[in-house]
């Protein structure tokens, strides 16, 4: 039973996230069906056709989705496959876990420097290629492979696992401590498995189902991505945050509500992931 | 777990019932707070003012104005030049806002859609589309530039100064700087600069992946440039927007760009987002040319140490856009007397020539020559010239006048959907 004081504290914190979110949300609703806005003529559901059609700026827009969906799984992806074999390092190798410190490094860096340094790092100019050009592996700027601003957008990929990684090795290492898994570990080997037989079917698998609410909220927020994408990838497609932002701020005035539909679309994806997570009844945040 | 679900949406929708009455609270609350600032009504300057007066209401206030501060040298003659002469000339205290163009239009049309009357802009840095777009939205305080003493000095007869975009004025903005547009190259890379679109082609070809535009500002000014070019000149584009002109010319520059796109940076497959991207890949020789809407800007660059000493500009003989950069008023301002004496005051010659000098900015004035005093015109006669930038008098010729704002609204989304999509 909450008290009067924790039950007011709930309502206040609800009234500071929830209120702003759904006034913006009803606004860019409104905006978007040509109810707001200097430039609008009264109710039209002509942003939403062009927004949700095949064809024009309608096909953008999917792509747009589709591919902020697929950089963010890909990110996520990668995240498990390399925080996963580390935590298991840290935990089952008490000597590693001086490493640990060296993890936390990249969690300070903010997304926007992240995102200078490997372009410094990673472009056909940067330190990378003149390294390679010194070393005779490359004959220039021209020859060496583009890992900016580049198709398969390996840039922002590996800039937003280099951000999140060591965070998930330490959050899954700490999580197999909660487990127990060193006693896990042993019940298994006694049973005939070997190492990397436990890793695969005890290990992982243990760790991704208490750690996925965490996953997927994170895959949230990489949909949300702004700087990182804007830095280091290509003009089309783009993500969700930078195809809003030019919409909001192109040229064209009459591209505004188009941007605020997206944007309202948008909400409404993350608020049907987020009540998913929480509707799950082994999957609650809180165990997180 | 369905029931879980739906008990958890019932709880939800309880929860958002009696949220939703202190939304309500909360809306009352804005509208209590947006009706109290109804009630205070933005100054307005009485027509019955003599410059006298409006000096005298500037006097002993506060001033913002909101302005692009992407360049140190800019930046510098707004803080250390600008700030102290206006505090000493006329004791108003001038506070500079970071912001250009949707920024400033995005930030009056937010106030405009919240029914604020006071705005928190006083003076906004502007040109083209942004100009456009804030008389789109009523946004501007207008006219005004008729009471500034030192208009005198503006020849408003200069094409090049009384359409911003193809749109008359009408006083609702005043010249502040003047300039053109100018390619920069690698002198010790490039030996023959490219003139028209036919020698571009055989340059790309030759070059391959050593050459893009931005799509952005510049870049669009680029392509307007080349439009005229394939519509056969300037007075084919010039007058109200002709969309079936545009269909007609674009077609062709889009089939120009994309047939040779694969010889541009990174293969054409995309494009750098603003100047700032490709000014840094050409200072770090990934291109072998950059762009700039101040013709002046590779004199600035190389003195900061930005651009290597071997970087040249020039404008090609098929022409490029000349336009000048204004200030307007925003309409909510609540000192308009102290804009207008500021205004009044970047206008003036000693302003004027202080911008125009190289080191300083290297911005071309908009003031008349044969209007000044014999002082000032020798003043500006004598200055001293750019070292690697060409001089403004062998450019002139070849200055193009901007088309439309049409085209460039047009250009820039047709861009996307033609060559950057395709």
């Amino acid at each position: 039973m909450l008290s009067r004081t924790e039950r007011l504290a709930r309502w206040i914190y609800l009234l500071l996230t929830l209120v702003p979110l759904l006034a913006a949300w009803l606004y860019s609703l409104a905006y978007s069906l040509g109810l707001r806005g200097v430039l609008s003529s009264g109710f039209t559901l002509e942003h939403w056709v062009r927004l949700l059609g095949l064809s024009g700026q309608a096909g953008e827009a999917w792509s747009t989705l589709f591919y902020s969906l697929w950089l963010s799984a890909a990110s996520i992806g990668l995240i498990i496959a390399l925080a996963l074999p580390l935590s298991a390092l840290l935990y089952f190798r008490p000597r590693t876990q001086g490493l640990g410190l060296w993890l936390y490094l990249p969690m300070t860096l903010p997304p926007v420097v992240a995102a200078f340094v490997f372009y410094e790092l990673l472009s056909p100019s940067g330190l990378l290629s003149r390294l390679a050009f010194a070393a005779g592996l490359s004959q220039g700027i021209g020859s060496f492979p583009r890992l900016v601003n580049d198709p398969a957008s390996l840039g922002i990929i590996i800039t937003q696992v280099f951000l999140l990684f060591p965070f998930f090795s330490l959050v899954f290492a700490q999580q197999a401590s909660q487990e127990n898994m060193a006693a896990l570990q042993r019940l298994s080997q006694s049973l005939g498995a070997s190492k990397g037989r436990f890793f695969r079917s005890i290990y992982a698998p243990l760790i991704l189902r208490r750690k996925m609410p965490l996953l997927l909220l994170y895959g949230v927020l990489l949909l949300g991505t702004y700087e990182i994408p804007l830095l280091l990838g290509q003009n089309s497609p783009r993500v969700l945050s930078v195809y809003i932002v030019e919409q909001l701020s192109r040229f064209d005035l009459q591209t505004i509500p188009l941007g605020h539909a997206m944007a309202a679309l948008y909400t409404v994806l993350v608020l049907a992931l987020l009540l998913y997570l929480l509707s799950r009844p082994s999957g609650k945040i809180s165990e997180s | 777990m369905r029931s879980v679900l739906t008990g958890r949406l019932s709880g939800l929708y309880i929860k958002m019932c009696c949220a939703s009455r202190a939304l309500v609270l909360l809306m009352l609350v804005l509208a209590l707070g947006s009706c109290g600032n109804h009630s205070t009504p933005s100054t307005e300057l009485p027509e019955s003012w003599s410059w006298q007066d409006i000096e005298q209401a500037a006097a002993g206030t506060q001033l913002s104005m909101m302005m692009w501060q992407g360049d140190p040298l800019v930046n510098r003659y707004m803080v250390e030049y600008v700030k102290p002469a206006l505090k000493q000339c006329c004791n108003i205290d001038l506070q500079l806002l970071s912001g250009q163009g949707h920024q400033i239009v995005s930030t009056l049309m937010a106030e405009r859609e919240a029914g604020l009357r006071n705005s928190q802009l006083d003076v906004v840095w502007i040109n083209g589309e942004t100009f456009f777009q804030l008389r789109q939205i009523d946004a501007l305080y207008g006219p005004f530039t008729s009471r500034l003493p030192n208009s005198r000095y503006i020849n408003w007869e200069d094409p090049f100064i009384s359409r911003d975009f193809g749109q008359p004025l009408d006083g609702y903005e005043c010249p502040w700087g003047n300039v053109q547009m100018t390619l920069i190259y690698n002198s010790s890379r490039v030996q023959q600069t490219p003139h028209s679109l036919v020698q571009w082609e055989q340059w790309w070809a030759a070059n391959p992946g050593l050459f893009t535009l931005g799509h952005d500002f510049t870049g669009m000014t680029l392509l307007k440039a080349w439009l005229m070019e394939l519509a056969g000149g300037p007075q084919e584009l010039s007058g109200p927007f002709d969309p079936k002109k545009y269909e007609k010319y674009s077609a062709e520059l889009w089939a120009l760009i994309n047939r040779n796109k694969a010889n541009f940076w990174n293969g054409g497959r995309t494009f750098p987002s603003s100047v700032a991207q490709m000014h840094q890949l050409f200072a770090q020789g990934e291109l072998l040319f950059t762009m700039s809407n101040n013709d002046a800007e590779v004199d600035n660059k190389i003195a900061e140490g930005f651009f290597p000493d071997d970087s040249r500009a020039y404008v090609p003989r098929s022409g490029t856009i000349q336009n000048s950069h204004y200030l307007g008023i925003a309409r909510g301002s609540v000192n308009k007397a102290a804009a207008m004496v500021l205004i009044n005051w970047l206008i003036s010659p000693e302003a004027q020539f202080q911008k125009y000098q190289p080191a300083v900015w290297g911005d071309g004035t908009i003031l008349s020559l044969d209007l000044l005093e014999p002082e000032w015109q020798e003043r500006f006669e004598t200055a001293p010239g750019r070292v690697y930038a060409p001089a403004r008098k062998t450019i002139q010729p070849f200055a193009l006048q901007e088309p439309d704002a049409e085209y460039m609204i047009r250009l820039f989304a047709d861009f996307r959907a033609h060559v950057i999509a395709n």
